[in-house]
């Protein structure tokens, strides 16, 4: 008699799964790791961003993340929800990276150009304008603190403050209170920096 | 002017390189992890092939040896071998790395303790792996020295040995105790310098 192919698919897996849970133990952190670069690798970078200012630094970040989140995906017990669990692991395996990095002695290279290009209705000053205050909140970023740093990222990114309490360990009216001085400091950087270049 | 949307549009809308093939950096990450895994690996049989080298080498030259003191060096010589053997095996292995898992404040401690033992670890090779070898030799060459004396062959030369072996010694004590302890302990306080503030959260 024939199985169905859902029937002899399912077990086949049975089978390797037995035979093989190491096999299967790879392929499964394999699946994991696919779906968390494809959802998160453009964030990832960005908070790399935050933390090298070369780019090729910013590389070696990226891929000391990625190397981090395959290394802890099998002790992933799912405490917390995989967003903070994978913005914790970044934020650490950046701070490592950063109390190892060397100085290569190049000047600043300027993030490259995006894959997915802006608006054509946006023109070419008003571009200069939003890179040049891009540049500036980056810069901004990264004179802050780790602690802080990692606070601000995570509110630009998105996260909320109970997400952030699970992240960085501080309670939500302590991030709340720094996080609105936070605020007031990258704006002032932005808006001062902003000024100065039009009174030129 | 700018309210919490529009520095969250400006961050987000920087440009970044490219997507990875996923493909590619999981071959990229796999890559790099078996080659930390090998290069442990590696280095820990070339220690322990050469202790054990230095173990059956100087085992065979205690045994064939007359002089009391050159027997003792070189016996000394052969265990430290053996030593070296069993300490590497216990305590020579890559340290798992902290759980990137934990929350800031958690990370540095378990980072900063980290640091502490490799900075222990350094710092004890003056005892477990430098001090035992050079006794063992200083013995062995008091024997060589005293049958010299006994032959009339003793002169300037007869110090050139043990004068190079010592400033080998004192070289490699530099290197793990000055040089590498120290550039443990800066990375040690750049983690406390990057963290600062994390210990004394709200």
């Amino acid at each position: 008699m024939r199985l169905p192919v859902w029937k002899r698919k399912s077990m086949l897996t049975q089978a390797i799964a037995q035979q093989s849970p190491e096999l299967m133990q790879n392929a499964a952190r394999r699946d994991v790791f696919i779906r968390l670069m494809e959802q998160y690798e453009p964030a990832l970078r960005r908070l790399a961003s935050a933390y090298a200012a070369q780019q090729a630094d910013r590389e070696d970040l990226f891929q000391d993340i990625a190397v981090g989140l395959w290394q802890a995906i099998p002790s992933f017990r799912g405490d917390a929800s995989e967003r903070t669990w994978l913005y914790r692991i970044a934020h650490n395996v950046a701070i490592t990276s950063s109390t190892r990095q060397r100085t290569r002695g190049r000047k600043e290279e300027p993030m490259p150009e995006a894959f997915d290009a802006p608006s054509a209705a946006i023109s070419s000053e008003q571009e200069v304008l939003l890179a040049e205050k891009r540049a500036l909140l980056l810069d901004g970023i990264r004179g802050l603190s780790a602690l802080d740093r990692q606070i601000a990222l995570l509110h630009l990114e998105g996260l909320n403050h109970a997400q952030i309490e699970e992240i960085s360990g501080m309670s939500q009216s302590a991030i709340a209170s720094r996080l609105s001085r936070l605020r007031d400091k990258l704006k002032d950087i932005i808006l001062k920096s902003g000024r100065a270049s039009h009174a030129q | 002017m700018h309210n919490n949307d529009e520095l969250r549009e400006l961050w987000c809308s920087q440009p970044v390189p490219a997507a990875t093939s996923t493909e590619e950096l999981v071959k990229l990450v796999q890559a790099r992890t078996e080659k930390f895994d090998r290069q442990i690996r590696n280095r820990n049989l070339r220690e322990c092939i050469a202790a054990a080298a230095v173990t059956l080498i100087f085992g065979a030259m205690a045994y064939r040896v007359d002089d009391h003191f050159s027997r003792i060096g070189f016996t000394l010589i052969a265990a430290t071998g053996l030593w070296i053997i069993f300490f590497l095996l216990r305590y020579g292995r890559a340290s798992a790395p902290p759980d990137p898992g934990l929350d800031l404040d958690g990370y540095r401690r378990a980072l900063v303790a980290k640091y502490d033992r490799q900075i222990w670890l350094l710092k004890s090779v003056k005892y477990w792996y430098l001090l035992p070898l050079w006794l063992g030799l200083a013995l062995a060459n008091i024997g060589g020295l005293r049958y010299q004396a006994h032959h009339g062959g003793l002169g300037w030369f007869s110090f050139l040995a043990p004068a190079i072996y010592t400033a080998g010694f004192a070289f490699v004590w530099w290197l793990n105790e000055v040089k590498g302890v120290g550039q443990l302990r800066t990375e040690r306080s750049r983690v406390l310098f990057l963290t600062a503030d994390s210990g004394n959260q709200a």
